[in-house]
């Protein structure tokens, strides 16, 4: 069934590049040069792809419908297969009765309810020969596959047997149940399309140890229902500790010979205990536990509604354009405050560093993190922009008094409703809209994470670019040419040579100007000490705005009008374009790379909201903001 | 949450004691005495490891079955002194996972007759412009970056839109850029989600195998050559048979679904304590749906 459908829309939709022909295309592997540039390796790759991605997918790899116990006790309605068809453009009914359509579809979606609710159900199974040997259920289950009103008939019957005790015993045995999970991976296949939109089966392992240090997994399947089927996700009552559930996914693996990659998030509501430099249960990180986790999470969620896990101010105290953004850093999941010394152990940029010592001292690294945003909406609506936000909880859907009610209470211990953040989306580079090739590209971290806007961005690190790869009228086949892409590595660099890095950014289409791109370098000295660096690699009104004495980049400045919630594109650059090369590279210390992309401040979403319902609201709730992509790292090992 | 706080040992033990002392106290010697027996059959201890072993995708072992076994007995205990407490009446959850299940026993029922050809072809007739095949434009782009100042942009578009007239090649004519030189089968949806609608609607008229521009994007200047234009065209079952099957059965179950929740809504009454704060109108909603056109993401 699968194979027609995809080969229609493949023949259809035949991807926007890399199909045409031509020297203009981007290299197929015929067209590589034989010997790649030395030292630069290539990203690893799940299938060896013919293409390489021309394209960005947008998407939220992060959502819950009213089949999470939890959303569906806070009032959610939506299923779901709701939650796809909103993701796809199709207009659906809010749990709260509003209806909302997306005026941009995303590209695919990974529904990802907890699987800790999903049991199982009894059900009359077709063709169930154990059943049928009962005379009433056979004729129930004969009237049922005649669908319509021969099938709401013995429907009625049913429930109404049952009412009097006369249901035949035979469908209430445990032995007959179907469990939701074969629910929700039926709608993932059914409303596949491959090409055009794609449903990944997934599941959320939320492992809230010790009362709510968040160790939250989103467990992204490859492969369909048939092999999705074969076995019941993992849940927290199996396990919370992490390591369980590796092997659980490699027995999953092993036995459908399938594939799977596991997504943390919240990092910033764990204490400490996200990316802690100890096992789960407290023993030393060995160069197996770190090869099984690299190899289990390739990627990890920088932002989403709860606030964004790349970096602290307090961590990063050097860099001001990470003061004041989407910070929850008051107590984990269940608002147990934070004792010094946890935060370091919370935020991807301090894992990232922290990765690179593990490598040296285990040889293998852990902390090898691609970035990813989702929602974690909790509604079924993945409404991830200022301008759009329809909030985490049915509670939190647009209403006038939404900003100052409590999104989150723990006895005296609350999180109010402008503090969640409307985020984020990731954007993968994808040779096509399937299964397999999202999948793979994930798997090999080509993604990068958005606090909601459609920005276009390429990274590629190698040691030949130079500045006129940045003047041909297509970076990206120079970019894969001549390097690798962001999640990729980099090996002993050249006699003489640093790092060299080809970047660039689009505005989105509909969305803000750029203020600037940043490179974010970590790296370990000799003496085995982390350190981080904030580069301003390429910025706008580059004609009118250049470093101070100190070097310091003075501000994009401001053109929102909170009020109106509004503003212009008269400042900021459309597109950023350059090469940049490491000016402190020293070849002898293991580093990463990564960027991070900065539009021009915005209005927030309580503006917008405040705009809108025409409510004041108090001094302290913020009212611009500066959305942001962050990529994937390229690593340099000597 | 709840499932975890409801696994660790200490909660029980304390959940016990409070459960025996304060059941003893509340309901008297003659419950005391009562005897309760948990019986595991053969076939309830099958479905246990059946469903553990569903997780594990192997046999359990001797000793994992054991505490399957033991755990749900445990469980069970507790289980039952909260039904006798009447704990699981008013939770949110309880409450809402039932009517779950009764939603999901509404919504099966027809779930697995397939639709016949002729319901097929009749659906995709009803709902012809859903399956359209749609208009698909292949193009060459070059891009002049406004970076510079808009009028000497405009200049060197118009400069190069006549080289390009002329004869030069477009393969490396133009500005740096993140967008494809050749966009090849790009849908209009396609187009708008990614360059605006503004480009795209220009894009999608622009007159076929001739450079235009330059055109104005929020990204810059373009110049375009359309070389391939294929228009929107009705399918053919066969060529969307998949679609058609998945939106046709999903509009069904839907529809039965309603009318199932309806005729059962049919056997109650509601009554409303008339000095309920509600005032005279039971109607729900509390909120009135209201279309939200929602711009961007």
């Amino acid at each position: 069934m699968q194979c027609s459908r995809s080969a229609f829309w493949l023949g259809m939709v035949a991807a926007m590049v890399g199909c045409g022909g031509g020297k203009s295309q981007a290299p197929s592997p015929a067209q590589l040069p034989e010997a790649r540039p030395s030292g630069v390796v290539q990203a690893e790759s799940g299938t060896g792809r013919p293409r390489t991605p021309g394209r960005v997918y947008w998407g939220d790899e992060h959502l819950h419908t009213g089949w999470s116990a939890d959303a569906g006790a806070a009032g959610a309605t939506l299923s779901p297969e709701d939650a796809v068809r909103f993701a796809r453009g199709e207009k659906v009914k809010s749990s709260s009765g509003q209806m909302a359509k997306l005026e941009r579809p995303l590209d695919w979606i990974a529904v990802t309810d907890h699987s800790d609710g999903m049991g199982v159900i009894n059900e009359i199974r077709k063709g169930n020969p154990e059943l049928l040997a009962d005379p009433v259920v056979k004729r129930w289950s004969e009237d049922i596959n005649k669908g319509g009103d021969a099938a709401k008939k013995a429907t009625m019957e049913m429930i109404s047997l049952q009412a009097n005790k006369q249901l035949p015993k035979v469908i209430t045995e445990p032995k007959f149940a179907k469990s939701v999970w074969e629910k929700n991976t039926a709608i993932m296949d059914e409303s596949y399309r491959p090409g055009r939109f794609t449903t990944f089966i997934a599941y959320e392992w939320t492992s809230n140890a010790g009362g709510g240090d968040n160790l939250h997994r989103n467990v992204i399947y490859r492969d369909g229902k048939d092999k999705a089927d074969q076995m019941l996700p993992m849940t927290t009552f199996e396990s919370e500790n992490p390591e369980d559930l590796w092997k659980w996914m490699s027995a999953w693996e092993k036995k459908t010979g399938g594939k799977l990659l596991a997504i943390p998030h919240n990092g910033n509501l764990s204490n400490g205990r996200m990316f802690e430099l100890t096992t789960f249960e407290g023993k030393p990180i060995t160069k197996e536990y770190a090869e099984e986790r690299a190899r289990w999470e390739p990627l990890c969620e920088a932002i989403q509604m709860k606030g964004q896990s790349e970096s602290h101010p307090k961590l990063s105290n050097t860099d001001e354009l990470a003061v004041g953004y989407e910070i929850w850093d008051r107590g984990n999941l269940a608002l147990v405050p934070k004792k010094p010394g946890m935060l370091q152990y919370e935020y991807l940029r301090e894992a990232l560093k922290n990765g690179l010592l593990l490598a040296a001292s285990t040889g293998a690294n852990p902390f090898q993190y691609g970035m990813v945003g989702g929602t974690d909406a909790h509604n079924g609506l993945t409404a991830a922009e200022e301008d759009n936000f329809f909030g985490k909880f049915v509670s939190g859907e647009p209403r006038p008094e939404r900003w100052n009610e409590d999104a989150m209470k723990f006895g005296a211990r609350v999180v109010k409703g402008w503090e969640m953040t409307a985020a984020g989306y990731t954007g993968v580079w994808a040779t096509e809209n399937t299964r397999e090739a999202l999948w793979d590209a994930m798997k090999r971290r080509e993604t990068y994470a958005t606090s909601g806007p459609r920005i276009l961005v390429r990274f590629f690190g190698g040691f030949d670019f130079t500045e006129a790869d940045a003047k041909v009228s297509d970076i990206a086949y120079m970019g894969y040419r001549k390097g690798v892409p962001m999640g990729g590595q980099l090996q002993q660099a050249p006699a003489g040579k640093a790092p060299t890095f080809l970047l660039g950014a689009v505005m989105d289409a509909r969305g803000a100007n750029l203020d600037r791109i940043q490179v974010v370098k970590g790296w370990i000295d000799a003496q085995g000490k982390t350190h981080e660096k904030v580069f301003d690699a390429v910025w706008g009104d580059a004609e009118r705005r250049q470093p101070d004495k100190r070097g310091k980049l003075p501000p994009v400045g401001s053109t929102v009008d909170v009020a109106s919630a509004s503003f212009e594109n008269t400042i900021g650059d459309p597109q950023l374009v350059t090469v940049w090369t490491d000016p402190e590279f020293d070849a002898g210390q293991r580093a990463f790379y990564y960027l991070r992309v900065l539009e021009i401040p915005t209005p927030r979403w309580t503006a917008y909201d405040a705009a809108r319902y025409e409510v004041k609201m108090g001094k302290k709730v913020p009212m611009t903001t500066q959305e942001r992509a962050f990529t994937s790292p390229i690593w340099y090992t000597p | 949450m709840i499932g975890r706080v409801a696994k660790e040992p200490l909660v029980h033990f304390a959940l016990l004691g409070a459960l025996v002392f304060g059941t003893q106290r509340w309901l008297g010697d003659a419950e005391k005495s009562a005897p309760s027996h948990i019986e595991l059959s053969e076939a309830r201890v099958a479905s246990l490891a059946a469903e553990r072993e569903l997780t594990w995708g192997r046999p359990l072992t001797k000793a994992e079955l054991s505490d399957v076994v033991k755990d749900y007995a445990r469980d069970e205990v507790l289980y039952r002194e909260g039904l006798r407490l009447g704990l699981d009446r008013d939770d949110v959850v309880v409450r809402n996972r039932v009517k779950q299940k009764m939603e999901f026993l509404l919504d099966q029922r027809i779930a697995d007759a397939e639709p016949t050809d002729h319901e097929l072809r009749g659906y995709l007739a009803a709902h012809a412009e859903r399956f359209l095949v749609p208009e698909r434009l292949s193009f060459e782009h070059v891009f002049v970056s406004v970076a510079g100042g808009s009028e000497q942009a405009m200049r060197r578009a118009l400069s190069l839109l006549g080289e390009l007239e002329a004869g030069r090649s477009a393969s490396d004519a133009g500005d740096a850029t993140l967008w494809p030189r050749r966009w090849v089968g790009a849908t209009k949806e396609e187009l708008e989600a990614r360059l605006g609608n503004e480009l795209a609607d220009r894009l999608l008229h622009v007159p076929a195998n001739a450079w235009a521009g330059p055109i104005a994007s929020p990204f810059g200047l373009h110049l375009v050559r359309v070389f391939e234009k294929v228009s929107a065209r009705s399918a053919e079952l066969d060529q969307v048979r998949d679609v058609v099957r998945s939106d046709f059965q999903g509009e069904r179950r839907r529809r039965a679904k309603a009318a199932a929740l309806a005729e059962l809504e049919e056997r109650y009454s509601v009554i409303i304590d008339s000095s309920a704060a509600l005032g005279a109108a039971p109607e729900a909603p509390v909120t009135q749906a209201r279309d939200v056109a929602l711009k961007g993401d």
